[in-house]
């Protein structure tokens, strides 16, 4: 030990005993009251400015409660936020008021002489600055919770309704929720606060001048969220399997006051929305956790602001940068944040490297007030430019050190949560359209031992597989609570195999549970009736049941019949006995009902029915097994035999966009289970499979049917397709206006016509109008798949039932398959906005191993630009093609 | 006692001060003198606990004083600034500092002031530079401390109130015993008030004694020698002057010693003319300083 901190050690030890029995001396509860008293002007401000928020909005809200929404409180939020920002911001003024020596020259003498030790000095600093920011805050809260009381008088026990527009769609009570959500934000609130005034303190510690502390603590504010998103983001974007949302959330909304901020607003979210559903929602942030965590992350800021405080010495006064190591992490986040936004992209390399130089010189010649010693501003740089990279390479190369890969042995999971209902169901038969309850967020609660072993071997046959992220499908979530009690999420597309091994749990009585609950929340919540009937207008204010398909002809006129009734016309216990109705059918439900539904299911919607649009409309679907409900419904007066009337095909033609799916020429699907349940739609489903995403989902054409005279066949398809449909055999999906469903392999024949028609007119549009390529994968191998493609549909047709004889003497077989044979003018050609470009092929007899791009040679072949002006006349043109129907 | 021991204070690669020794008794009034820069307001930093020493002892009664609440009460430092104070009213300034230090005499403060004849409820940004500065000094004196550190205290005072300050520090000493350490540049008021002085350059203590045996201890020497011999400044360094000069056949030499010693060395040169007139404070500051490199003909 040296002789400079032997003394040093001593002395501290020495005065911290003759200190340690009268901490809370007199001068030191005096410098605080001193320091309170000399900054209350600030106190005042920041009071006003706080009861303009809360207060103020919440008069307002009550208002317009007693008006019936004559008052619009939107001005007073705005102004709620502007007044609390600013006030907030007024942290950084305070902090720095409460301790002026720490970059004031001219009050260290008279600040630091006073008989205090340092720590008796910066408790009573800190905590008088921090009642000048946090007292009038506190102070408006009271205002706050008084003004909800008396609104809890003039407004009958209820403080607002949640609603859209003049549709009260729910009460807030003010003891039960409103109150104490209140009392949540402010507890919430205080804490951010000390967390952002501690944070100033922090930075401040480490600088010695107004300009240095406030620009940093502006940057660190910012940074420290930034720079952890983004890092997240591109470490972990390239690991297959993680999912960067889960460790955002488990590090930004704790490590900042922004970012506490946004896990205050989640974590009340989440609270506020259990309180609704009932149900427990395994969120990651939760409030107490919230609470917990962030309110330890503030604590070791203040420490770390007292170490710092206590090791600074009076003179480092007037520096701008009292420890450099604050330079270094700041640098060295901004340069990350601005690193890792471009490694997202994995792009842009020059530029980056630009724009950080060029900030992170800046910052050195104002730290250094000048370009003195600016070669080690130069090696900083690097070194912090090879830290990022560095540190992005090895992330990346060991798979986030194994974390992609690893999954969670059975035993040691207490329970999986997934965003699922079951493989051959949709993900929760419900549908608030324009009203969302967010129902999607409670995911599926699994703690069966033989469904957990189910859902890791599935797990475990998807990492296996190393697949590769496929963002722009949906992916399925697996969040795992271990019995340590960490949370591990990921997040996989799933292969075919891996769902018919998911599949396995869809009977099991937790996830008929959960079905169950699902379905009968929805029913709890289906309509709000108001106690004033009047708000809402009858087109909105009755209960419809109608057939799966709901089309409408060119008026708007329904084309199947529908069974409406008034709500008020209903039993007061409707939705009650509904929804235990529901739950009882599921419960209920065997397999053979659950994996088939040949009668179709029927759907009771409230709101309103808008022809194609759908406004605030709430849809719960009616299984045809489902015999209590069914009878239910029939005692309460709905007909629940309804039929499609015959212009029903014809209107869906013109209205809806109609697609098809043959698994006939679905490439790599294994299993006929699979190809026949029917979770393409986003709306309607929880997977996209990977088999899907090879397959050709055909695009929307509206008038085919009245074009080819298919009306009878669209109405045989849509009038016996299912939304669960099981069978063996190969059969045609369908999917209306974003509703998938599988067509009944007995109407094959039909499903094919149409099918067929749909195809090749797409092919012609997609060579001749140089349509959007439908989802054929990335473009590099478009191509190919169109090839492989057609390759099936003719192997499953035969070109006899397709013709061409737009170019004459090229049929679409020719046009397909000449090219392979050295024929030049009968290549295959692609529109481009330049002109057809065409394969113009050499020799050999693999010649498609071509790229979908411009001019260049490949393999055997090469594409040429040839003029489409003359494109009946140019011999590599197609032209466009005339279909015979068979 | 104030007890430097071995005090280092260095600011990054700078030493303020090296390997400083230093005491002052109890009940005496000191005065630091030195150069600018040379380290005198660090010294009042480190005996009021604003600075930590990088090495050494700063002891007040045998006690550290960084971060020591018990002797940082008994010690009031004023500096050379007076702005922070300036929100302050005089009342504001006594209720402050009446917080911190519990022997805060409210009876002289108001006596004191009434002195001085300063208005008790006016903000002190409002004063002149002088008033300011009594406003400091009053708080100081009663504050009850019983080590005033004064940096320049009396800059900004007017002649009649430097004689009325003064007057309070030599009343506050001899009531309670106070002991004041002074730094300044002014060694007129030094001289008038300081027992005992140190002079500090670059770092050190040159010297630390009381004032008289600062005075008798240096002397100016006029000299005249015999014609035949023609003396220049190399036949006196031999004594450890500190200044020479000469004009025509007299000769000014600063030398260290008492007036007896001064007599016996010169007596070897046979001088004809011997004549020792003893220094201010101020010339006796200004040839130690130049005996050290420190003068103005250097500077040119």
């Amino acid at each position: 030990m040296t002789q400079d901190s032997s003394i040093k050690t001593n002395e501290a030890k020495n005065n911290a005993k003759k200190s340690a029995g009268n901490f809370f001396s007199k001068a030191m509860i005096h410098n605080g009251i001193m320091g309170f008293k000399h900054n209350f002007k600030q106190a005042v401000v920041l009071f006003v400015l706080h009861m303009a928020a809360a207060p103020l909005t919440i008069s307002m809200l009550m208002a317009s409660i007693l008006t019936k929404g004559e008052e619009d409180v939107e001005g007073y939020m705005a102004i709620a936020v502007l007044t609390t920002g600013a006030a907030a911001l007024a942290g950084i003024l305070c902090a720095l008021s409460a301790m002026p020596y720490l970059y004031k020259k001219s009050v260290v003498d008279m600040r630091l002489s006073l008989p205090m030790t340092t720590l008796q000095r910066f408790v009573s600093d800190f905590v008088s600055g921090l009642c000048v920011y946090v007292l009038p805050f506190m102070a408006a809260s009271v205002f706050s919770l008084l003004l909800t009381l008396v609104g809890h008088i003039a407004c009958d026990g209820k403080t607002f309704y949640r609603g859209y527009g003049s549709n009260p769609g729910w009460e807030c009570h003010i003891f039960e929720e409103y109150a104490p959500l209140l009392i949540k934000g402010i507890i919430g609130g205080i804490l951010l606060m000390i967390m952002f005034y501690t944070l100033t303190l922090l930075i401040s510690c480490c600088c010695g001048s107004v300009f240095e502390c406030v620009c940093y603590t502006l940057l660190a504010n910012g940074l420290i969220p930034g720079s952890i998103a983004m890092a997240v983001y591109a470490l972990l974007n390239d690991v297959y399997g993680l999912v960067p949302e889960s460790y955002l959330a488990m590090t930004i909304p704790y490590t900042s006051p922004i970012g506490g901020c946004i896990g205050l607003v989640f974590a009340l979210q989440s609270g506020f929305e259990a309180a609704v559903s009932n149900a427990g929602v395994p969120t990651s942030i939760t409030y107490g956790k919230w609470l917990l965590i962030f309110g330890l992350v503030t604590v070791i800021y203040i420490i770390c602001t007292y170490l710092i405080y206590r090791k600074r010495n009076a003179e480092d006064t007037g520096n701008p940068i009292v420890y450099s190591a604050l330079f270094h992490v700041i640098m060295t986040l901004g340069t990350a944040c601005i690193v890792y936004a471009f490694m997202v992209e994995n792009e842009y390399i020059a530029p980056m490297i630009i724009i950080t130089a060029i900030i992170y010189f800046v910052f050195s010649v104002i730290r250094r007030r000048g370009f003195k010693k600016f070669w080690r501003s130069a090696v900083s740089y690097i070194c912090t430019m090879l830290v990022c990279l560095g540190s992005y390479a090895v992330v990346v190369g060991t798979g986030a050190f194994g974390a992609g890969s690893y999954v969670p042995n059975a035993s040691a999971v207490s329970a999986v949560y997934l965003d699922y209902a079951g493989t051959y169901a949709s993900s929760l038969d419900v549908e608030f359209s324009g009203f969302d309850m967010s129902f999607d967020n409670v995911p599926l609660k699994i703690t069966d031992r033989d469904a957990l072993e189910i859902i890791t071997d599935v797990h475990r046959m998807t990492v296996n597989r190393n697949g590769k992220r496929d963002r722009t499908s949906k992916n399925f979530e697996i969040m795992y609570r271990l019995k340590s009690g960490r949370l591990v999420v990921r997040e996989y597309s799933l292969t075919d195999e891996a769902i018919l091994k998911l599949s396995e749990i869809d009977m099991m009585r937790e996830t008929k549970e959960f079905r169950a609950y699902l379905v009968k929340a929805a029913a709890d919540n289906l309509y709000y009736l108001p106690a004033s009937l009047d708000v809402i207008n009858d087109s909105e204010n009755s209960i419809t049941l109608a057939p799966q398909w709901r089309i409408f002809d060119d008026s708007g006129s329904r084309v199947h019949e529908v069974s409406s009734i008034r709500i008020n016309l209903l039993p007061s216990d409707f939705k009650q006995r509904l929804g235990e109705s529901l739950y009882a059918d599921i419960i209920d439900e065997t397999e053979a009902d659950y994996f088939s539904d040949p009668h179709g299911i029927m759907q009771l919607t409230y709101g309103t029915d808008n022809g194609r649009t759908y406004y605030n409309r709430r849809t719960i679907y009616i299984r045809s097994y489902y015999t209590r409900t069914l009878e239910y419904l029939r005692g309460c007066g709905f007909k629940t035999e309804l039929q499609y009337s015959k212009t029903f095909g014809l209107a869906a033609a013109d209205n809806a966009n109609i697609t098809m799916v043959s698994d006939m020429i679905v490439e790599n699907m294994t299993g006929k289970e699979v190809t026949s349940f029917t979770p393409l739609s986003s709306t309607a489903g929880s997977f996209y499979a990977d088999g899907f995403a090879n397959s050709f989902d055909l695009y929307e054409y509206t008038r085919l049917c009245e074009k080819y005279g298919l009306t009878e066949d669209l109405y045989t398809v849509l009038a016996n397709s299912y939304k669960r449909y099981k069978t063996d055999e190969s059969c045609y999906t369908i999917i209306v206006n974003g509703n998938a469903a599988v067509i009944d392999p007995r109407y094959n024949e039909a499903a094919e016509r149409l099918f067929i028609v749909m195809t090749v007119q797409q092919f012609i549009d997609n060579m001749t109008n140089n349509e959007t390529w439908p989802n054929y994968g990335t473009a590099d191998n478009r191509t190919s798949r169109y090839k492989a493609f057609l390759s099936s549909f003719l192997t499953c047709y035969g070109r006899e039932k397709i013709d061409s004889v737009a170019a004459p003497g090229v049929s679409v077989y020719d046009l397909i398959f000449s090219y392979a044979n050295g024929n030049e003018k009968k290549g295959l050609g692609i529109y481009t906005s330049r002109g057809i470009l065409a394969d113009k092929y050499t020799s050999g007899s693999n010649g498609y191993s071509y790229d979908y791009s411009d001019t260049k040679s490949y393999g055997y072949g090469y594409w040429e630009d040839y003029p489409i002006d003359e494109e009946f006349n140019y011999p590599n043109s197609f032209g466009y093609m005339q279909i015979s129907i068979p | 006692m104030i007890k430097l021991e071995n005090v280092t204070k260095k600011f990054g690669d700078f030493s303020a001060l090296d390997n400083v020794d230093l005491m002052i008794p109890k009940g005496t009034s000191f005065g630091l003198l030195g150069s600018n820069g040379a380290g005198k307001s660090t010294i009042l930093r480190l005996l009021s606990g604003i600075y930590r020493q990088t090495s050494g002892n700063v002891l007040i009664d045998g006690e550290n004083v960084f971060d020591n609440t018990e002797i940082k009460k008994r010690v009031f430092f004023i500096n050379d600034e007076t702005v922070q104070f300036g929100t302050f009213t005089l009342k504001g300034l006594k209720n402050y500092y009446k917080g911190f230090y519990p022997n805060f005499s409210e009876e002289i403060f108001e006596e004191l002031r009434n002195t001085v004849k300063l208005p008790e409820d006016k903000r002190i940004d409002r004063f002149s530079k002088g008033m300011k500065r009594q406003s400091v000094v009053i708080t100081g004196l009663a504050s009850g401390a019983d080590f005033l550190l004064l940096d320049e205290a009396f800059d900004g005072l007017d002649p009649t109130m430097r004689i009325i300050v003064k007057r309070m520090l030599v009343d506050a000493m001899l009531d309670r015993n106070l002991t004041t350490v002074i730094s300044s540049h002014n060694l007129k008021e030094i001289n008038e008030v300081c027992d005992s002085v140190a002079l500090v350059h670059q770092g050190k203590v040159v010297f630390n004694r009381d004032l008289d045996s600062v005075k008798g201890n240096i002397h100016k020497v006029q000299a005249a020698f015999a014609g035949d011999k023609n003396y220049e400044k190399a036949d006196f360094e031999k004594y450890g002057i500190l200044h020479y000069s000469r004009s025509q056949s007299i000769h000014y030499i600063i030398m260290k010693g008492s007036e007896e010693e001064i007599r016996e060395k010169l007596a070897e040169k046979d001088p004809i003319v011997l004549d020792l007139i003893p220094l201010s404070l101020e010339e006796i500051f200004i040839y130690e300083m130049e005996g050290l490199g420190y003068d103005a003909g250097q500077l040119d």
